[in-house]
């Protein structure tokens, strides 16, 4: 075999391919499972570590009052973190930290012993404390801040406003219903990493700039607001009653000047509250009026021409019969004229007097007030209300509902309607938000007054205002007279009905008076509804003063000078202070990736330093400085400026080193440099470039 | 007997032309990040590799035109051998020290590798050595025994530098000729018995070797549980899939991947140009594997079949070792892949290795034996030289 000439072995050559062949097949198999089978994974991680999508969150909008004071605003908030082995001056840090937070200095020193590389130290951080703890500029201190919705009036208007969730989505009220136009959109950046984790901008994925949520102002005046909350408070805890309400409405526009429920609700801390209170009852809850709804019918006979002030009817002393169902009246009152009747609100007189009154014609004049269909109002959980069809109504139903029985109403479709008594007979479309601001301040969406339809003729109007006047004044309003001011209104006391018993309750009440002033010149209705009360239970007694409180501190409010708006200048700094916080950490990003995420942020900025990267950014009051450093690895090197334009080259270059001698134009592009690029520099040397344009 | 006359190899050498053309364009890509970074341009090392590339191929041409049996005149290789083993032990006086091994000489415009140098005079030792001694090779003491005296002390002086990738390269560069010479199966056993209790020794003594091998190992149930560089090396051939992400638009080539146009170009390139890419370049080292061999067998001498076989397997084995290291299948050491890799003096010893070769390939037995083709050729060159002559 083997071959005397052939010094190479040929068996042993075979067993030596064997083996190479052998090893190829090991690559190409280990080479198949590396790209091949692991692709996905491998570039997952890949991708990974050299992109990153940053969502930068956008600026939710606020909700103002009528006068721009903020009722909802998202705020900025700091936790304070440190990295304890970063921490350059320990004591001098404690000692701060001591002196800001209050708390001892021994503490904070224990904290930032501790073998970790990051820990709280304090949450929640007004800007000013972090200002204080920023200025010992110690690179082991971590500052984290965080968006929180900020409900600066408290409980005020609290049902009405609603709450967010914590990722700032909206749950409940404007905050909900006004949801997409508060929130914004979030914007994205899509950055790339290189391996020290140094940041490029990807020019494949330009920045989405966020775009900030508008901002919701609202027909509310904060100063009503707090009175009705304060006076609806006073009244339900005087009269020992559950629960209340109260709307005050312009009636020449259909505009909420306010909207309280009791017990109040804090927006800020809506985790401590039950279910119940968390809801705008004004408009959720659909109820028997009583005698407030009276008004209605006593519109319906004289816009018709069926009745007269001044006809007479007799009240049967007070009880009244009609097929099994008894109708009484507080007292036993003989012969009363309408006007009487309604200063009195007799049951049976105002039964008597719609007696002739057509269920289909009664029922159209209630449907054109607005009862039974929703108003429409832009908050979330409206309810229609409840008003039978007349084909359906039973021999005692238009009995019934002419003094507020079988009628289910909500307290703004109430107040609503007697707007349009007051106002000459319009019937105005009630809403709580005048208009959405954007970010630049155009005004978006603005609420025009809008007048659904005539219900009755200013003539009946005006009779029914002296209607009014006249309960005030002789008849069981009076508890909510004035000294100055003449007011008009209607009291309401409405049995509860029990559903499970499927009975009206003898001791269970809904005290009511909706009012308008002054008589004159009416520029407010205000009704109040207080539910269940036990320290009497009247609408004139328990509702009645409530009224009379509002409307007198109300037209108090009008002389006293106006506050400034203070909450006007927090609403600053939230505008400007917020885009900065979106930011993402700018450190070690290449300069043009910076400016160009600032640029498209619309941040103002300061560049210092010639660097190519990022060094470090001082977070100023309305702008940014950032401070930028040459990288580290070419200061020393010559880099290639033969392309540049002059300014270029001049950011490239480490000015200490270089000193630039020009030649050629004054100005242009270099199209040659007297050192070659990469050569090492060891002291300042002259370098010549040429400028040609 | 004109050395001059036969033919070059054109697989052979169409095959390297190829490789040393990629290598250019895959050094630049590869490299273009760290040299914007630290250079200022991206060229940097571009340049540089064109212009090793050009000096590598012009030493090819030299070697490719002298009689490759010049080397064994005058106990050449011995003289080779002594000149190796003194500038191996002197770098332990002059050489310098880089990142705790004492593996170059700085010559100011290069660093000079001796051990790239011991390779090629190692191969051409052995290859006059075995070429020689023909059947005394088959008695260990007066036949084997020099070589192997001169094999240990070569290799131990590369252990010390420390240096055991090239190392595990010479002995097994050293054990491939020996396997294919005369020398008795038996005396090569003997021989491979010392190196495993070696193996063990280096390794409790260079803590840093266990500690690769043992995290290599670890690794081959979770690959990210890799060292640094090769977990990124394996992500890099990961995200290249079946065809690539194209040229120039590898991702690891920022800074993730150390080294990523010198020892670990492979990954770059299995990056840009996939599974498709990684195989064509191992199948052009199988296709040098496959004309050396061819060469081995048609040399016109002893000599030539062992050198062929020496510079063949070392050019082969390296490379397959190094995509091997890129690809997690061999622990994680420090060569580079030949033709592809950045790396002047790397490249001006593959180009003289195979200056040697193709000299080699033109002497072939049956061109020179063969017919009329080539007697026409030899009166038509012969022809043309006149001509060239007389203008």
């Amino acid at each position: 075999m083997l071959n005397r000439d052939d010094k190479i072995n040929r068996l042993r050559l075979s067993i030596l391919v064997v083996i190479i062949a052998g090893f190829w097949g090991a690559l190409e198999i280990n080479l198949f499972r590396i790209q091949i089978v692991n692709h996905d994974r491998l570039s997952r991680i890949a991708y990974n570590q050299y992109e990153k999508r940053i969502i930068l969150p956008a600026r939710r909008g606020s909700i103002c009052d009528r006068n721009g004071h903020l009722m909802a605003a998202t705020s900025i908030h700091y936790d304070i973190a440190a990295d304890p082995k970063m921490i350059k001056d320990r004591g001098k840090a404690a000692a701060c930290f001591a002196r800001v937070f209050n708390k001892s200095e021994s503490y904070f020193r224990g904290q930032l012993k501790k073998n970790t590389h990051f820990i709280y130290l304090e949450r929640k951080v007004d800007k000013k404390k972090v200002d204080k703890i920023l200025a010992l500029n110690d690179p082991g201190i971590i500052i984290l801040d965080n968006f929180r919705r900020d409900y600066p009036f408290g409980s005020d208007g609290g049902q009405l406003l609603g709450f967010t969730d914590t990722d700032d989505h909206g749950i409940s009220g404007l905050e909900l219903i006004f949801e997409k136009e508060l929130a914004g959109e979030a914007g994205e950046a899509v950055l790339q990493y290189d391996g020290p984790r140094r940041v490029f901008y990807n020019a494949d994925y330009p920045i989405r700039a966020a775009l900030s949520g508008n901002d919701v102002f609202l027909t509310i005046d904060k100063n009503i607001q707090t009175i009705v909350e304060d006076e609806l408070e006073s009244g339900v805890k005087n009269a020992h009653a559950a629960t209340g309400m109260a709307v005050v409405l312009d009636p020449y526009s259909g505009a909420v000047l306010s909207m309280a429920n009791y017990p109040r609700f804090n927006p800020n801390r809506q985790e401590d509250y039950p279910l119940n209170v968390k809801r705008n009852r004004v408009i959720t809850d659909v109820f028997e009026p009583g005698s407030t709804l009276k008004i209605f019918t006593a519109a319906s006979l004289l816009q018709d021409r069926l009745r007269n002030t001044d006809d007479i009817v007799f009240c049967e002393n007070g009880s009244y019969q009609i097929y099994d169902r008894r109708f009484t009246d507080t007292k036993k009152y003989g012969w009363l004229s309408f006007r009487r009747v309604v200063e009195n609100s007799s049951n049976v007189g105002m039964i008597k007097l719609s007696a002739d009154l057509h269920p289909k014609v009664f029922f159209r004049y209630l449907k054109n007030f607005g009862f039974g269909e929703k108003s429409l109002i832009e908050l979330p959980g409206e309810a229609a209300g409840f008003l039978e069809q007349p084909m359906n109504w039973s021999g005692i139903s238009r009995a019934s509902i002419s003094i507020g029985y079988e009628i289910g109403v909500t307290a703004l479709q109430m107040t609503a309607a007697y707007a349009a008594i007051v106002n000459g007979g319009y019937l105005y479309r009630p809403f709580v938000v005048s208009h959405l601001r954007t970010l630049e301040g155009d005004i978006i969406r603005k609420t025009e007054p809008e007048v659904i339809r005539q219900v009755i003729s200013p003539e009946v109007s005006d009779i029914l205002k002296n209607l009014m006047l006249g309960v005030v004044q002789r008849g069981t309003g009076t508890r909510a007279a004035l000294q100055q001011i003449n007011v008009g209104g209607k009291t309401g006391t409405a049995k509860k009905y029990d559903h499970k018993r499927k009975q009206y309750l003898n001791d269970r009440y809904l005290g009511s008076f909706v009012g308008f002033a002054s008589y004159e010149q009416p520029k407010y209705i205000c009704a109040v509804f207080i539910d269940d009360p036990r320290n009497g239970y009247y609408g004139g007694e328990v509702a009645g003063p409530v009224f009379n409180r509002i409307i007198h501190r109300i037209f108090n409010l009008q002389q006293a000078p106006q506050l400034p708006i203070l909450a006007g200048q927090d609403r600053e700094e939230n505008r400007t202070a917020n885009p900065i916080s979106d930011l993402p950490e700018l450190a070690g990003f290449n300069i043009n990736a910076a400016v160009a995420l600032l640029d498209e942020k619309d941040i103002k900025y300061e560049i210092a330093g010639r660097g190519q990267y990022v060094k470090d950014v001082a977070k100023d009051k309305n702008h940014l400085v950032i401070k930028t450093g040459p990288l580290r690895l070419n200061s020393d090197r010559t880099p290639n400026l033969v392309g540049l334009t002059l300014k270029e080259a001049l950011n490239r270059l480490n000015l200490e080193k270089f000193k630039i001698a020009l030649e050629g134009d004054r100005s242009g592009i270099i199209t040659m440099q007297s050192i070659k690029p990469g050569t090492m520099v060891e002291q300042r040397t002259t370098l010549t470039v040429r400028l040609a344009n | 007997m004109n050395p001059n006359n036969g033919k070059i190899d054109f697989y052979l050498a169409g095959t390297i032309v190829i490789l040393l053309l990629i290598g250019m364009i895959i050094v630049f890509s590869a490299s273009s990040m760290m040299a914007q970074s630290n250079y200022g341009t991206m060229v940097y090392f571009f340049w540089k590799q064109i212009i090793w590339a050009i000096l590598a191929i012009f030493t090819m041409g030299i070697f490719y035109r002298i009689d490759y049996r010049i080397l064994k005149k005058n106990k050449r290789p011995l003289f080779g051998i002594l000149i190796t083993i003194a500038l191996l032990a002197g770098l332990y006086v002059l050489g310098s020290k880089i990142n705790g091994a004492r593996r170059w000489y700085s010559l100011g415009f290069m660093n000079f590798q001796p051990s790239e140098f011991a390779k090629l005079t190692l191969i051409i030792y052995m290859a006059y050595f075995l070429a020689s001694r023909g059947e005394k090779l088959r008695d260990f003491k007066s036949g084997l025994l020099p070589l192997v005296t001169v094999l240990i002390s070569i290799t131990a002086l590369v252990i010390f530098q420390p240096d055991m990738s090239t190392a595990m390269i010479l002995a097994a560069v050293s054990g491939v000729m020996l396997f294919l010479s005369r020398a008795k199966l038996r005396h090569i056993v003997l021989l491979l018995l010392p190196v495993v209790p070696l193996i063990i020794f280096v390794l409790q003594t260079k803590k840093y070797q266990l500690v690769r091998i043992s995290s290599w190992l670890s690794a081959w149930h979770d690959p990210m549980q890799n060292a640094y560089q090769v977990k990124q090396s394996l992500i890099g051939l990961g995200r290249g899939g079946f065809f690539g992400q194209g040229l120039g638009h590898s991702k690891q080539k920022f800074f993730f991947l150390p080294d990523s146009h010198t020892d670990f170009v492979f990954s770059i390139f299995g990056e840009e140009f996939g599974f498709i890419g990684t195989s064509i370049i191992l199948v052009l080292f199988l296709v040098i594997f496959y004309r050396g061999m061819r060469l081995a067998f048609r040399a016109p001498d002893a000599f030539g079949k062992f050198l062929a076989v020496g510079i063949t397997i070392n050019i082969v084995l390296v490379a397959f070792i190094n995509a091997s290291v890129v690809s997690m299948l061999l622990p994680a050491t420090g060569i580079p892949m030949p033709f592809l890799s950045y790396g002047g003096s790397n490249l001006l010893f593959l180009g003289v290795g195979v200056g040697i070769l193709l000299n080699i390939s033109r002497q072939t037995e049956e061109r020179r034996m063969s017919s009329n083709w080539s007697e026409f050729s030899k009166k038509r060159e012969q022809f043309f030289r006149t001509v060239i002559t007389a203008d």
